[in-house]
């Protein structure tokens, strides 16, 4: 039969099956050899069958493999004893190849095993990897917070700043905020040193006095763990002073509301 | 890690278990659903699979690459095993196993969906094929019969079971790739 009958007999898959007697498959083979075509007509259908296959398979259960591969690792000293020639001589090389065999054989388990160890601990270290990211994160953070400490530093010290003191009115007699005030910039640092809390309905308002009339700085948080608060305003103020407002401000102060107040004092 | 087929070959003759692992792991799924096809049940094509995957680990030698590739040395080590199974068993459907006299052909839909029920629907694929088609798969490519047995016991001519099974093969193919 020639080549082309082959392809188009269905012979090839048959062949691929399995389906073939010795003598037939033996032709093919023999045929496939030399003609490419041929060859590459084979390939294909087994691809196809593994295809086939792969779509309608099933996965067995995982118990499955273990058992497999407990049988592996306890056959395998035994199964590879090489058979040599009885010769007397050769008794020890005979033990010596076995021996080693054996080691090759263990080793391999043991490379299985070790392969298994091997891929948890790379799992511990992504773990420890991830961790390492969350401290590296923590670590930027703080040197973030460290900076702009210095820089508060720095526009405290500079010879443009005004401090302003606001002392405590009547309505909260203890109240006490010192307001950096840069006269160049026309920004005030705030430094809480003492205000009450405030219900959720209500905010802290800082003013300057500009020209006799208020104007609204911003809302100041009664914050007391020392960080400052930068506002800009943009104008020239004699004076600064904080009520109490409802929650977001409002357009004018509310005169009794008023807690602390400072003049600047230009000498 | 796709691993070049003559490098698992040779780390399987040194009997490189890791070989086997990765050798287990591409093809298992596709070696099970062809036992689960011939044999009764899932415990037996579980029993089988183990012993397959041992035939290969021991016979590794006798793979000639060659010849065919190593799935279809794989498949065919799978297929007989299979069928030696059924036919040393003695159970219901005896109909399986000396000749396939008192088998009747009937493409039962409930079959299929027993056996791979979580894939593609069988049922549906085989329905897009021609009945004569269908018995030809059925009998060789499911129930393990030779070509040669279906042409007798059907008084098929050996060459249209032949070409039957061609293009049943190359149908399921297409009908593979428009899923």
């Amino acid at each position: 039969m020639n080549n082309k009958d082959y392809i188009a007999s269905g012979d090839i898959s048959l062949l691929v099956l399995g389906l073939l007697s010795k003598e037939e498959e033996n032709a093919i083979w023999a045929a496939a050899k030399v003609d490419s075509r041929l060859m590459q007509a084979i390939r294909t259908a087994e691809d196809e069958m593994l295809e086939i296959d792969t779509a309608f398979g099933k996965d067995p259960a995982p118990e499955v493999k273990n058992k497999l591969f407990d049988k592996i690792s306890a056959d395998a000293p035994k199964s590879q004893l090489v058979e040599l020639n009885s010769d007397s001589r050769n008794v020890i090389w005979k033990y010596a190849v076995a021996a080693s065999v054996s080691l090759a054989l263990f080793t391999s388990y043991l490379a299985f095993d070790y392969y298994n160890k091997w891929q948890k601990s790379s799992q511990d270290y992504i773990a420890l990897a991830q961790q390492n990211e969350v401290l590296a994160d923590n670590v930027n953070r703080t040197n973030q917070a460290l900076d702009q400490e210095r820089k508060n530093l720095q526009y405290i010290a500079s010879e443009n700043t005004l401090a302003v003191p606001l002392l405590g009115l009547p309505t909260q007699p203890k109240a006490s905020v010192q307001i950096f005030y840069n006269v160049d910039q026309d920004e005030v640092l705030v430094a809480i040193n003492d205000l009450q809390g405030l219900p959720s309905d209500l905010d802290y308002q800082l003013w300057a006095i500009v020209d006799g009339q208020p104007m609204s700085i911003g809302i100041v948080a009664a914050l007391d763990d020392s960080t400052l608060q930068k506002l800009a305003f943009g104008a020239n103020a004699s004076a600064f002073a904080i009520t109490i407002e409802p929650k977001g401000g409002s357009e004018s102060p509310t005169l009794d509301q008023m807690v602390v107040y400072g003049a600047v004092k230009t000498t | 890690m796709k691993i070049e087929e003559s490098a698992l070959v040779e780390r399987l003759q040194s009997k490189d278990a890791l070989a086997l692992n990765y050798l287990y792991d591409s093809y298992s799924k596709a070696l099970f659903g062809v036992l689960l096809r011939i044999v009764d049940s899932e415990e037996q094509a579980e029993e089988v699979l183990q012993d397959v995957f041992l035939k290969i680990w021991d016979k590794i030698d006798t793979y000639d690459p060659n010849k065919g590739r190593l799935y279809t040395w794989m498949v065919n080590i799978s297929r007989n095993m299979a069928i030696d199974k059924l036919r040393s068993k003695e159970n219901s459907k005896q109909n399986k196993t000396d000749s396939i006299d008192e088998y009747v052909y009937s493409f039962d839909k409930e079959n299929y969906e027993e056996t791979a029920t979580d894939h593609i629907g069988m049922s549906k694929v085989m329905e897009k094929l021609s009945l004569d088609q269908k018995q030809v798969i059925d009998l060789v490519y499911f129930q393990g019969f030779t070509h040669s047995q279906v042409a007798d016991d059907y008084n098929i001519p050996l060459g249209t079971v032949k070409t039957r099974i061609k293009a049943a093969m190359s149908k399921l193919r297409l009908i593979l790739k428009e899923n």
